[in-house]
C-alpha cells in the first residue's frame, strides 16, 4: 500500500484506564476508498479504538495520522470537521428532533452557527438554511428516509434510526466513516439494503471502517479485516486470509471453549 | 389599581428572568441553579454606579448587564466539565458565593443593610416615578428579551442548542464546538438577568442581599419548569402564575407568619406535583430524557 | 489557637460527616442527590425538642424518637415521591427538583407548626468545658464526637460486612442483575432511606443540643452534607466521614482567616475546587457516565 493511498494511519496506539488496557500497541493503515472491518471478540477494544480515533478518548501512547495530519490531541469536534464521521454502538440521535433536523445538525453552517448572525438573520443566512435543507433532503433520500423527514427521530424504528445516523454522519462530508455495528439488530430483510448503501458510499470515494459481529455479512462486505483481541492487533488481511488465520480462530474458539460467548 | 400595576411590573421583571433562564436550562439543557446571582450583580452594579458616581440608570443598566455577562463566563466554566446533578450543585454554589459577597463585603455593598435611595430612571431630565411609566419600561425590556431570545432559538444556532440538550456527545461528533455554545448561552442568559436586576433596583429604589437568595434562583427555576422548558410562551405563563398566585394568597387575609411559609409550601408542592405528573410543564414539549 | 480550631472543626465536622453518611448511604443505593435529606435532619431536631420540652422525656428517648421519626419521613418520601418517579424512568435532574420541592414543603411545614423563631433544648446554664491540650471542649462536643464515631463505624461495618450492606451495593451497581439474584430493589432502597434518614435525624438531634433549632437549619445541613460527601468521594462511607471532617476543619480555618459570614462561601469554594480538580473526591471514587 503506497503512502498516497493511505487515508488513516495508526501507530503503536495505547490506552489504559482503571487498571485495564483496552488498546495496546495497535498499528494499522486504512486504505482509501476501501471498506475495512474491525473485528474481535467482545471486549477486544474495538469501540475504545473508535473513541480514540474520533478524539473522545486521548491515547496514552502512539500516533494517529489523518491524511498526513497528526490528530491525537484534537478535540472530537475538530476531528469531525476534518472529515471523520461516526455512528455509535447504541445510536446517539437527537430523539426529540425530526429526522430532517438531525441531518441538518451534521451540516456545516458558515453563518447560522454564529450568535450574531442568528440575531441578525440576514438574507445570506436564510439562503444558507435553504441550501442546507436541500442537502439534508438529499441525504435522507440516499438512505431511503424521505418519507420520514418530519418524524421525530425517537419514533423511528431501529433500522430507520441506524440509517438516519449514517445520513447524519454523511452530512459532515466525511472522507472516512467509522460505523459502530451498522448491521447488528437490523431486520434481516434490511441487510442487503444496508450493504448496498455502504458499497455505494465506497464507490463514491469514501473510506469505511466498521465494527461488526455478524460474521457472514462482514465477510461478504469487507475488503480488508483487522482483528483485535485483548487490546492487541492479532491479524490483518483479506477475509479469506482471516478465515484461515490460526490466531484468529483460536481467539474466537478459545473464548467459546471457556464458555464465554 | 396602583398595586395591580405594581404586580404587573414585578411580573414583567420575572418574565425577563424566566426567559433568560429558559435559554440556558430549557433550550440548552444546562442545569443552572444560581440564576439569581446574575440579577444580583446587575442590580448592585447599576445601583452602586448611580449612588456613588451619579451614573444615569440607563448606563448603569447596560454596565450592570455586561458585568453580569462576565460572571456568566465564570459560571459557564463548570458546565464545560460536568453535567446534571453536579453542575446543578456547582452553579448553586456559585450563587451562594455571590450572595455571600453581597452580604459580607459590607464596604462595597453595605451588606444586610442594603442600598436605599437608588435613583429611578429619568427621561429627558424628568425622573420617572409613576408606576405605569415603569410598567411601560419593563414591558419594553420584556419585549426586547423575548425578541432576542426567540430569534436565537428559532435559528440554526438554536437548533444546535437543542442538539446539545439532547445529546452532547452526538453534537460533538457532528463537529459542533459545544463548549463555545455553552459559554455563549450563559453569557446571554446572564446579560438579560442583569438587566432584570437593574430594572428591579431602580424601580424599588432599595436592594439588599435578601432579594437574591437561593430561594430566588429556585423560584425562577420553578417558573421555567412550570411554564415548560423550551417554551417561550411557557415562560410567560410560568412567571405570571407564580407571581400572581402568592398575591392571591394575600387576599385570603392570613397573618404573614402563616402566609409566608404557606406560600413556599405551595411552591414546593407545585414542584413535586409537576415532576410527578407533568415534568415538561404546562406548555413545554420537551420531555426530559 | 490551632487546637481550638481543631476541636471546633472536628466537632462540627463530625456532624457534617454524620449527615453526609446518611446522604451517602442513600446516594449509593438510589443514585441521585436526595436534597430533602436536610429537611429530615430538621425533623429530627424538632422531634427531639418536642420530646424533651413538650413531653418531658429524657434525651435518650429523644435520640431514638428523632431517629425513628426521621426514618419514617425518609421512607415516606421514597414511597410517595421517588418510587413513582423511578417507575416513570425520570432522569436524575427530575429527582433533584422533586427532592427540592419536598424539602421546601417539609421545612415550611415545620415552620408552620413550630414557628419561625429560634428554639433551644438546653435546659440549664451552659456548662464550662474541659481544658484539653490548650483547647476548651464541652461535654456536649465530646458526646457528639463519640456518638458520631460509633455510628459512623457502625454504618461502615453494616455496609461492608453484612449481606444487607452488600445488597445495597448490588442494587446500586446493577438493579436488574440484583433482582435476578433474588434481591428486592425497592425493599433495599427503602431500607437505605430508613437508615440514612435515621442518621440525619440523629445528627439533627445532636445539633439541637449543641446549638439551636430553627426552620432553615436543614438547608445548611444538606448543603454541607452534600459538599462533604462529594469532597470525600460520592457514595463512599468512609469518604463521607472524612469529607465531613475535612469540611469542618477547612471551614474553621477559613473563618479564622476571614470573617464568619463567609462560611458558606468557603464551603462551596472548596466544593467547586474539588469538582474541577478531583471530582472523585478524597477516596477516589469512580464517577460514572455523567462526565465528559
Amino acid at each position: 500500500m503506497s503512502e498516497a493511498q493511505t487515508i488513516l494511519s495508526v501507530s503503536a496506539l495505547s490506552k489504559s484506564f482503571d487498571g485495564v488496557k483496552p488498546v495496546e500497541g495497535v498499528s494499522f493503515r486504512l486504505q482509501n476508498s476501501r471498506i475495512t472491518a474491525l473485528i474481535g471478540p467482545n471486549g477486544a477494544g474495538k469501540t475504545t479504538m473508535f473513541n480514540l480515533l474520533t478524539g473522545f478518548l486521548r491515547a496514552d501512547d502512539g500516533d494517529i495520522h489523518l491524511g498526513g495530519h497528526r490528530i491525537n490531541r484534537l478535540s472530537p469536534y475538530r476531528i469531525a470537521r476534518l472529515g471523520i464521521g461516526r455512528t455509535f454502538q447504541n445510536i446517539r440521535l437527537f430523539p426529540q428532533m425530526s429526522a430532517l433536523e438531525n441531518v441538518l445538525l451534521g451540516l456545516k453552517y458558515e453563518r447560522g452557527e454564529s450568535f450574531w448572525a442568528a440575531l441578525w438573520q440576514s438574507k445570506a443566512m436564510k439562503t444558507e438554511e435553504r441550501e442546507n435543507t436541500d442537502k439534508a433532503v438529499e441525504l435522507l433520500k440516499m438512505v431511503g428516509l424521505t418519507a420520514k423527514r418530519d418524524e421525530l427521530a425517537g419514533n423511528l424504528s431501529y433500522g430507520q434510526r441506524k440509517l438516519l445516523e449514517i445520513a447524519r454522519a454523511l452530512a459532515l462530508q466525511p472522507k472516512l466513516l467509522l460505523l459502530d455495528e451498522p448491521i447488528a439488530g437490523l431486520f434481516p430483510g434490511m441487510i442487503p439494503e444496508m450493504k448496498r448503501i455502504l458499497r455505494e458510499l465506497r464507490d463514491s470515494g469514501r473510506t469505511i471502517l466498521f465494527i461488526e459481529h455478524d460474521m457472514r455479512t462482514l465477510m461478504d462486505l469487507a475488503e480488508w479485516i483487522i482483528v483485535l483481541n485483548y487490546g492487541k492487533k492479532i491479524a490483518e488481511g483479506t477475509p479469506k486470509q482471516i478465515q484461515q488465520n490460526e490466531a484468529v480462530i483460536t481467539a474466537y474458539l478459545g473464548r467459546r471453549r471457556q464458555g464465554v460467548a | 389599581m396602583e398595586y395591580f400595576l405594581h404586580i404587573l411590573v414585578i411580573t414583567g421583571i420575572y418574565m425577563i428572568l424566566t426567559l433568560s433562564l429558559n435559554l440556558v436550562l430549557g433550550y440548552t439543557g444546562l442545569a443552572n441553579l444560581g440564576h439569581a446571582a446574575f440579577s444580583c450583580v446587575g442590580a448592585y452594579a447599576s445601583s452602586l454606579l448611580a449612588l456613588n458616581y451619579g451614573v444615569p440608570p440607563w448606563i448603569g443598566l447596560l454596565v450592570g448587564a455586561c458585568t453580569a455577562a462576565v460572571l456568566g463566563v465564570v459560571v459557564a466554566a463548570p458546565s464545560l466539565r460536568m453535567k446534571g446533578d453536579y453542575l446543578a450543585l456547582a452553579t448553586f454554589g456559585l450563587g451562594v458565593i455571590v450572595y455571600s459577597v453581597a452580604k459580607n463585603w459590607v464596604g462595597l455593598t453595605r451588606g444586610p443593610m442594603g442600598l436605599p435611595g437608588i435613583p429611578g430612571f429619568s427621561l429627558f431630565g424628568l425622573q420617572l416615578s409613576a408606576v405605569w411609566s415603569y410598567l411601560l419600561l419593563v414591558t419594553l425590556f420584556v419585549a426586547l428579551t423575548f425578541f432576542v431570545i426567540r430569534r436565537v432559538v428559532t435559528s440554526p444556532f438554536g437548533r444546535i442548542l437543542r442538539g446539545i440538550r439532547e445529546d452532547e456527545t452526538a453534537a460533538l461528533a457532528m463537529g459542533k464546538n459545544v463548549n463555545r455554545y455553552k459559554i455563549i448561552v450563559f453569557v446571554v442568559g446572564a446579560f438579560f438577568a442583569g438587566i432584570a436586576g437593574s430594572l428591579y433596583a431602580h424601580y424599588i429604589t432599595f436592594i439588599d442581599p435578601s432579594s437574591f437568595t437561593l430561594m430566588e434562583s429556585i423560584t425562577i427555576l420553578l417558573m421555567v419548569v412550570f411554564g415548560g422548558m423550551g417554551s417561550l410562551a411557557g415562560s410567560f405563563v410560568g412567571a405570571s402564575v407564580l407571581v400572581i398566585l402568592p398575591e392571591l394568597l394575600r387576599f385570603l387575609g392570613m397573618p404573614s407568619s402563616v402566609a409566608a411559609p404557606l406560600r413556599q409550601m405551595i411552591y414546593g408542592l407545585l414542584l413535586v406535583i409537576l415532576m410527578l405528573a407533568r415534568p415538561q410543564g404546562i406548555l413545554g414539549k420537551y420531555r426530559w430524557q | 489557637m490551632f487546637s481550638q480550631l481543631l476541636v471546633n472543626g472536628v466537632t462540627v465536622g463530625s456532624i457534617y460527616g454524620l449527615t453526609a453518611l446518611g446522604f451517602a448511604i442513600i446516594y449509593r443505593t438510589a443514585r441521585f442527590f436526595h436534597f430533602a435529606h436536610g429537611a429530615v435532619y430538621a425533623v429530627g431536631a424538632y422531634v427531639a425538642y418536642s420530646v424533651v420540652l413538650h413531653w418531658g422525656w429524657s434525651p435518650l428517648v429523644a435520640f431514638f424518637l428523632a431517629g425513628i421519626t426521621a426514618a419514617c419521613v425518609g421512607v415516606g418520601i421514597e414511597v410517595l415521591v421517588y418510587d413513582p418517579l423511578r417507575r416513570q424512568k425520570a432522569p436524575t435532574l427530575v429527582f433533584l427538583i422533586a427532592s427540592f420541592g419536598v424539602f421546601v414543603v417539609v421545612q415550611n411545614l415545620l415552620q408552620l407548626i413550630y414557628g419561625a423563631q429560634i428554639l433551644t433544648i438546653r435546659t440549664g446554664p451552659v456548662k464550662e468545658g474541659r481544658h484539653v491540650l490548650g483547647a476548651v471542649i464541652t461535654d456536649m462536643q465530646v458526646l457528639i464526637l463519640a456518638a458520631s464515631s460509633v455510628i459512623g463505624i457502625g454504618a461502615w461495618l453494616l455496609v461492608q460486612q453484612t449481606r444487607l450492606g452488600k445488597a445495597t451495593r448490588a442494587v446500586a451497581d446493577d438493579r436488574l442483575g440484583a433482582s435476578a439474584v433474588g434481591i428486592n430493589p425497592e425493599r433495599i432502597i427503602m431500607l437505605a432511606f430508613g437508615i440514612g434518614s435515621a442518621l440525619a435525624g440523629v445528627a439533627g438531634m445532636l445539633v439541637a443540643y449543641e446549638t439551636n433549632i430553627e426552620p432553615t437549619m436543614g438547608m445548611n445541613a444538606i448543603l454541607k452534607g452534600m459538599i462533604a460527601s462529594i469532597i470525600g468521594g460520592i457514595g463512599s462511607i468512609p469518604g463521607a466521614m472524612i469529607g465531613g471532617l475535612f469540611l469542618g476543619i477547612g471551614e474553621n480555618i477559613g473563618i479564622w482567616k476571614i470573617s464568619a459570614g463567609w462560611k458558606d462561601a468557603i464551603a462551596f469554594a472548596i466544593l467547586i475546587v474539588f469538582l474541577l480538580v478531583r471530582p472523585s473526591g478524597i477516596m477516589g471514587v469512580k464517577v460514572r457516565g455523567e462526565w465528559l
